[in-house]
C-alpha cells in the first residue's frame, strides 16, 4: 500500500479528483448532502494550489450556476457543478441545452430522500431522470455511478474523458451516503489531460466564427440535428458500456446494484457464498448507456436469476428487464426515505429467488 | 481480519471527532477504513451514530449490522446494544449510563469517562474549557486498549492522529486529549489484569 493516503469524505474526494484532472471553472449553488464539493473547491480556489483551477464563484440559484456552466463550457473549459435532489431539477433545462449545443460538462448529483424537500438520507430516485433525461426535447446521456470514495476522486476524470470525447454533458450520479462516507485512497498520479477543442468559442480575434447554439428553426435542419444527436446516443450505447462483476461466471443468482447498494450487495454475496449459495454481482459503472450487453450475455451464459437493488420503488429493474427481454426471472428489493436495506435483507432475498 | 465499530452518543460529546479519530489510527496502521457519520439535524443535543470499519483488506460494506465493539456514550446509545454480535464488547460511557447491557453473551468495559477527563485539568490552556470535554479521547483510549495493539505503539499512533486533526486553535488541546486517551487505555488495561 502507498504512504501517500488520504481519509476524504465522498464529496471532499470529488473535489479534489475534478481538481487533480484540471478543472478550470466551478460554479457553486450549494445544497445537503452535496456541500462539501463546493466547500472544498472554494477552500482551495482560496489557496491557488491548482493552477488550472481559475475560476470559482458561487451563483444566485441552481439555474444561475448551471447556465455559468454552459458558458465557460462554451469555450472550452472543465467547467462543473454539483447539486442533489431539488438543484438537480432546477439544472434539467440547463442539461438539455448543453446537451443540443454539444457541450462537455460535468454535473454531480448527489441523490438525497424524496419528492420535493424530501431529507437528506440517500436514495436512488434520481435514476430516471438522470439516465432518460431529465429536459426536454430529446438527447444523449451519459450517467456514471460511483460506489466508493477512491470512486468519488477518479470518476471526475473518466467523466471529463467522456464529455469531451463525445462533445455532450455527463451526469455523475451519487447518493447521500457515498457523499457523506470517509474512506481511505490514493490519488493515481496521472497527469491532467487536455481535450480537442478547435470548436469552442473562443472569442478570439482572427479566429474562425464557432456559434454553439440549439436553435435550429429550419425544419430540415433540426432534424439532421436530431439524427446527428441520435447517432451520438448510439455511439455512446455500443462503445461505453461499462460494469465491474463479481463471482458472476458460476453464479445462480445474480445481484445488479450500483452506488451504495453495491457494497451491501458486495457484503450479501460473501455471506451467501458462506453459505454455499452461488452468489454474483453485476455493478453498472454506467447508467447510461447501461450495460445490457452484459445482461444479456450473462443470460446466454446460463444466468437465469437476477436481483435489482435500489433505494427507490423500482427504475433500474426497467432496464435490467429491458435488456432480459423475459429471459430471466428479474426481482426487485428496494427500499425509501433514506433507509438502507440490510445485507441480510438481500441474503434473504435471494435465498427465496435461489430456491 | 476485519473490525466494525458503533460509535453513539449525542451532539456536543464529540462522538463524531472519536469516531473519525479512531478510523485515522487505522488508517495510520496500514488498515482500509470507512467512517459514515450519521446525525440529527442539530449540533448539540442530537442523537448521533458513527460506523467505523477496519480491515486488512477491502471493505465490502461500510455499513456496521453487527458490530464487534459498541461505544456509548449516552444512555439512548444503549439501544444498539441487541445489534452487538455475540461475543462483542460493549464500552460505556459509565459517567452518564449505569444500566447492563441485557445480555450475557458480551462483555461490558464500564469507564467514567467524565470523571477521568474532569481530572485532567491541569492539561487545559489558560483560560480553556472544562477538561471533561476530553470524555470523547478516554474512550478512545479505552477502546485501544481493548485492542492491545501495545501501548507504545498505541500511543505513538494517537500522537500522530491528534498532530493530524488538532491543529490551529485546537493544537492546544493536544496534551489534554493525550493524557485524556492515556487515563481510558490504562483504565481498561488495569481492568482486563487478572485481579
Amino acid at each position: 500500500m502507498s504512504d501517500v493516503r488520504e481519509f476524504l469524505k465522498g464529496n471532499e474526494a470529488l473535489a479534489y479528483g475534478a481538481l487533480r484532472t484540471g478543472l478550470n471553472a466551478y460554479f457553486a449553488y450549494p445544497i445537503t448532502p452535496s456541500s462539501e464539493i463546493p466547500e472544498t473547491l472554494a477552500t482551495e480556489f482560496a489557496r491557488s494550489t491548482f493552477p488550472d483551477f481559475r475560476t470559482f464563484l458561487q451563483a444566485a440559484s441552481e439555474l444561475e450556476a448551471i447556465n455559468m456552466v454552459i458558458g465557460a463550457a462554451a469555450t472550452g473549459a472543465k467547467a462543473m457543478t454539483a447539486t442533489s435532489g431539488p438543484g438537480f431539477s432546477l439544472k434539467q433545462e440547463g442539461l438539455s441545452y448543453a446537451a443540443g449545443m454539444e457541450l462537455p460538462l460535468l454535473v454531480v448529483d448527489v441523490n438525497r430522500a424524496g419528492p420535493g424537500l424530501g431529507n437528506l438520507g440517500p436514495e436512488q430516485t434520481d435514476y430516471f431522470q438522470a439516465t432518460r433525461g431529465g429536459g426536454h426535447g430529446g438527447y444523449p446521456t451519459l450517467v456514471l455511478a460511483p460506489s466508493s470514495v477512491p470512486e468519488m476522486a477518479s470518476f471526475p476524470a473518466l467523466g471529463f474523458d467522456l464529455a469531451f470525447a463525445y462533445r455532450t454533458p455527463v451526469i455523475l450520479l451519487a447518493d447521500a451516503f457515498l457523499g457523506q462516507l470517509k474512506e481511505d485512497l490514493v490519488f493515481p498520479d496521472v497527469p491532467s489531460p487536455s481535450y480537442d477543442v478547435a470548436w469552442a468559442a473562443t472569442g478570439a480575434r482572427g479566429e474562425a466564427r464557432h456559434v454553439l447554439s440549439s436553435l435550429h428553426l429550419e425544419l430540415a435542419d433540426q432534424s439532421r440535428h436530431s439524427r446527428h444527436l441520435l447517432d451520438k446516443r448510439t455511439r455512446i450505447a455500443q462503445r461505453e458500456q461499462r460494469a465491474e462483476e463479481v463471482g458472476t461466471e458460476d453464479a445462480e443468482i445474480v445481484f445488479v446494484a450500483y452506488g451504495i447498494c453495491a457494497r451491501l450487495a458486495r457484503r450479501a454475496v460473501r455471506i451467501l457464498r458462506s453459505r454455499s449459495i452461488r452468489a454474483g454481482l453485476l455493478r453498472p459503472i454506467t447508467l447510461a448507456p447501461f450495460p445490457e450487453r452484459r445482461v444479456r450475455q450473462l443470460i446466454e451464459q446460463g444466468r437465469r436469476k437476477f436481483l435489482v437493488v435500489e433505494l427507490n420503488a423500482g427504475q433500474m429493474v426497467d432496464d435490467v428487464r429491458l435488456a432480459a427481454g423475459g429471459a430471466a426471472n428479474v426481482e426487485l428489493l428496494g427500499e425509501m426515505g433514506g433507509l438502507l436495506p440490510s445485507s441480510l435483507d438481500l441474503v434473504r432475498a435471494a435465498e427465496a429467488m435461489a430456491r | 481480519m476485519t473490525s466494525e465499530t458503533i460509535v453513539a452518543g449525542h451532539g456536543g460529546q464529540g462522538v463524531l471527532e472519536l469516531a473519525n479519530w479512531l478510523a485515522y489510527f487505522h488508517l495510520l496502521r496500514g488498515r482500509h477504513v470507512a467512517y459514515t457519520p450519521s446525525y440529527g439535524p442539530e449540533t448539540r443535543g442530537g442523537k448521533v451514530k458513527c460506523y467505523v470499519v477496519a480491515s486488512e483488506d477491502p471493505i465490502d460494506s461500510p455499513i456496521v449490522e453487527a458490530p464487534d465493539l459498541l461505544i456509548a456514550m449516552n444512555l439512548p446509545s444503549m439501544d444498539y446494544v441487541p445489534l452487538l454480535r455475540p461475543g462483542g464488547t460493549l464500552l460505556v460511557n459509565s459517567s452518564l449510563v449505569r444500566d447492563g447491557p441485557g445480555r450475557t453473551d458480551v462483555t461490558v468495559e464500564r469507564v467514567p469517562a467524565v470523571e477521568l477527563a474532569s481530572g485532567l485539568g491541569r492539561y487545559v490552556p489558560e483560560g480553556g474549557r472544562d477538561p471533561s470535554i476530553a470524555a470523547n479521547s478516554v474512550m478512545l483510549g479505552a477502546a485501544l486498549g481493548l485492542a492491545r495493539e501495545g501501548p507504545a505503539r498505541t500511543r505513538a499512533t494517537v500522537e500522530e492522529v491528534f498532530r493530524h486533526y488538532l491543529t490551529d486553535r485546537k493544537a492546544a488541546y493536544l496534551p489534554l486529549n493525550l493524557n485524556a486517551v492515556d487515563a481510558g487505555f490504562a483504565f481498561v488495561v488495569r481492568s482486563l489484569l487478572p485481579a
